[in-house]
């Protein structure tokens, strides 16, 4: 880990710089002098050359100390990585092989036998996965969009509001956010109540006739996303906003100079900047919102029929309820490796799209 | 990637699993003595599992029972149960189960047969159809301990008001309930448990029974559903929706919604477990306390009435685990005995202990007592492991149905074929 620094400074450097391509470029040629120290054994025999040799030796002698460093660090960490490994990876690997075999609960705990497909050939042919699967990836894209664009134009007032009434605003905003799921999801509950919920009542008032928020099929799914969008566009808002507080101001003055008016200022130069941050909150969105539990398990249970069942409630029930603990293990680890794909791909896609337009510029 | 990891993991997980094996070895369960915890969620009025188990260690002062309350809801406490079991751990040594669960329980090892450390007439204190249901593959794996039933809860007042009678049949109760509702006095007709969960299967199970309907065949085997008594049925449930007999949130209530709206005097019929008359008896929390009557669920017109409840209620159970089974049996044979049984009754829970239950006495003052040893019963369906899986056929489509998504012959069949699909074990 250590040893990685030293060369990855300059070249960092130099891409950092990447909006004034030239300087960079041209600074760049001087990095791999460092990096290119001739064997130690050829120095000897040119006494003359005092400066050279000695900042040759130097460089190795600092090589042997940081793989000295690197090595002891390393002897620090190892404890650690273990229980990372046996807290993260163990489960993760135990439920991909539990999926993978045939589980068999006896007196003395799980035995896992065999290798067998047969828990996935379940999953793809089973029309409750099918449609779990449909129903999180919608929910995941129509959710994230919206606490995306609400977010983001959330972070644009409380930038423009600046000072003591941002800290306030920000407070408030956070109280959502720090609220624990399955509590706000009650109180969520409470006001959909089909009988005494507030907003039942409300909607009584205002429509003449109260609207089933949980009872039926497209308000339930609704309802449940006002619900997560409530809660988690203000974790989006403030990643935004920092990201919008760390944009060069000069950019944006450049951009008036040359005549954009705030709306091309916004599109053309704030956004396109934006975009680190952006993916960031969107990435933890995405993680976030395909393994959406506990909405759905205070709010419809699923329903109704199985209008809002998600491929985690779905898992639960399988491994916990039916105590299908192959299938069950088969859910989880399909979700894990689909919402992995999904940012992988997701990230790719944007990457992608960075190096357009940098190359278009 | 995965496939290399596996084979290491196998070889871990057999590992793990061999170790800290806990094998019941059937005649030595150990003396009766010593400490055991017991996992349940609470029950009866406030404080009754300890009283209980003061009168307990009265009787056993060598044996000392902690008591550790469950999540209040039935699914979360049998993912904590398999989580703890199938770990291997012995922190819980016995615990209170479900009575659709002894199958699935049995299936997965998760709960010890008891016959081989209980004498064979210890069976005999139960009603004979409450014991049958502890039983997978002719083992009984649990013994009951208290009981319970679907009854029907309706305003006495307003019925003496208007000169109705208690209605005997589905299609009295809607009538009595429109008239009620034309007349002003209450908001809705009927409330029950139509949410999309096991609950609705309850009530389905109930109302279908009542109709001369099944859900699966006797043996297990084949899905009964679609057949034009459960038709008659659906139809009957959509009706009482559409003409706002039931509150259209009735396909959005469990128990608590369906009992808050029945308290609050908002809807002259209601159908939920014995602990419905209590509560809507308390004063401090019903508005309608004192005008609450307790009658058997209704029938469907030409059927034989009253129309069948479904069997509710939990067993004790011993986790295979625990390292104090003596003190286990002793506790499971005296909280199944008279003395435990009658302090149950008294506390307004249906005991299991068949002399207790026929105690005159005893019914004298508890109205729901009188009326559960009479009235039919019905078990759901599970007497096979998949019971989880063909609850989950009815609920979702008899719920997407009810919400108006699906038409009720389509929602009929699609549960038929989810059904056959858990039977023949192809469900996820």
């Amino acid at each position: 880990m250590s040893d990685e620094p030293p060369e990855e400074v300059p070249s960092a450097a130099g891409e950092d710089d990447g909006h004034t391509v030239a300087p960079g470029r041209a600074r760049r040629p001087l990095a791999p002098i460092h990096d290119e120290p001739p064997p130690p054994v050829t120095s000897p025999h040119r006494p003359g050359d005092e400066p050279g040799r000695g900042r040759r030796h130097l460089t190795s002698q600092r090589s042997v100390l940081e793989r000295r460093f690197a090595r002891l660090g390393w002897a620090f960490t190892w404890p650690a990585l273990l229980i990372v490994l046996a807290v993260t990876l163990f489960p993760i690997a135990f439920s991909v092989a539990m999926s993978l075999s045939n589980v068999t609960v006896s007196a003395d705990g799980f035995r896992l036998s065999g290798l067998t497909s047969d828990h996935y050939t379940l999953l793809l042919r089973s029309e409750r996965w099918r449609h779990a699967l449909l129903f999180t990836i919608l929910y995941t894209i129509g959710t994230v969009l919206t606490e995306l664009i609400l977010g983001t134009l959330i972070a644009l007032v409380l930038e423009r509001l600046g000072g003591a009434g941002r800290g306030w605003m920000m407070a408030l905003l956070l109280l959502p956010w720090a609220m624990i799921t399955v509590v706000s999801a009650q109180l969520w509950a409470y006001m959909y109540n089909g009988v005494y919920g507030i907003l039942t009542s409300m909607s009584d008032s205002v429509a003449g006739e109260p609207v089933q928020f949980l009872g039926t099929r497209m308000p339930a799914i609704l309802s449940m996303a006002v619900a997560d969008i409530w809660k988690t566009t203000p974790f989006v808002a403030i990643i935004v906003l920092a990201g919008l507080m760390m944009l060069p101001r000069d950019v944006i003055e450049a951009a008036k100079v040359d005549g954009a008016d705030a709306w091309t200022a916004f599109w053309r130069v704030r956004l396109p900047l934006l975009r680190p941050a952006l993916v960031i909150a969107v990435l933890f969105r995405i993680l976030q919102a395909f393994g959406i539990f506990d909405l759905p398990f205070v709010l419809t249970g699923g329903g109704p029929g199985d209008a809002t069942e998600s491929l985690a409630l779905l898992g639960w029930q399988v491994m916990f309820t039916n105590l299908d603990f192959g299938p069950g293990a088969a859910v989880a680890a399909s979700t894990a490796a689909l919402v992995l794909c999904g940012c992988l791909l997701f990230m790719r896609v944007f990457k992608a799209r960075v190096g357009e337009e940098e190359t278009g510029t | 990637m995965a496939f290399c990891a596996v084979p290491v993991l196998l070889a871990a997980a057999a590992c793990g699993s061999a170790a800290g094996s806990a094998s019941v070895d059937p005649r030595d369960v150990g003396p009766a003595s010593g400490s055991i915890t017991w996992y349940a969620i609470n029950f009866g009025p406030e404080g009754l599992p300890q009283k209980l188990i003061d009168a307990f260690e009265k009787k056993h002062p060598e044996i000392s029972v902690e008591f550790h309350a469950a999540p209040n809801n039935t699914d979360t406490m049998r993912a904590t149960l398999t989580t703890e079991i199938t770990g291997g751990s012995s922190s819980i040594d016995v615990f209170n189960s479900d009575v659709v669960w002894p199958a699935q329980f049995g299936a997965a090892n998760l709960a010890m047969p008891l016959d081989e450390h209980l004498p064979d007439d210890f069976w005999d204190r139960f009603e004979e159809r409450r014991a049958a249901v502890t039983e997978y593959r002719g083992k009984h794996l649990a013994a009951p301990l208290y009981a319970d039933a679907g009854f029907l809860y309706y305003r006495k007042d307003l019925l003496d008001k208007h000169g109705l009678e208690v209605p005997k049949t589905w299609e009295e109760l809607a009538e009595t309930a429109a008239t009620l509702q034309d007349s002003g006095d209450v908001k809705y007709g009927y409330v029950g448990q139509w949410a999309n969960y096991e609950g609705l299967t309850v009530n389905w199970l109930e109302m279908s029974a009542a109709a001369g309907g099944r859900i699966v065949s006797h043996d297990h085997e084949r899905s009964e559903i679609d057949s034009s008594e459960n038709r008659r049925v659906l139809d009957f449930m959509r009706g009482m929706m559409n003409d706002g007999v039931a509150p259209s949130a009735n396909t959005s209530f469990q128990e608590p919604q369906s009992i808050q709206t029945f308290v609050e005097g908002d809807a002259a019929f209601h159908r939920n477990w014995a602990h419905g008359y209590g509560e809507a008896n308390t004063p401090e929390i019903s508005a309608v306390a004192g005008k609450v009557g307790v009658a058997p669920l209704p029938t469907f017109e030409g059927e034989e009435g009253p129309g069948p409840s479904a069997m509710g209620g939990w067993n004790l159970a011993a986790n295979p685990h625990s390292d104090r089974l003596g003190a286990v049996l002793a506790f499971i044979k005296w909280m199944t005995g008279p003395e435990a049984q009658r302090m149950l009754a008294e506390n307004s829970v249906l005991p299991t202990n068949a002399e207790v239950l026929k105690d005159e006495d005893l019914r004298r003052d508890d109205p729901v007592l009188a009326l559960a040893s009479d009235i039919p019963l019905v078990a759901r369906p599970s007497a096979t492991p998949r019971y989880p899986q063909v609850s989950n056929g009815v609920f979702t489509n008899i719920n997407g149905s009810l919400a108006g998504s699906t038409p009720p012959g389509a929602a009929l069949r699609a549960a038929s074929a989810d059904i056959q699909r858990a039977l023949d074990d192809e469900a996820l």
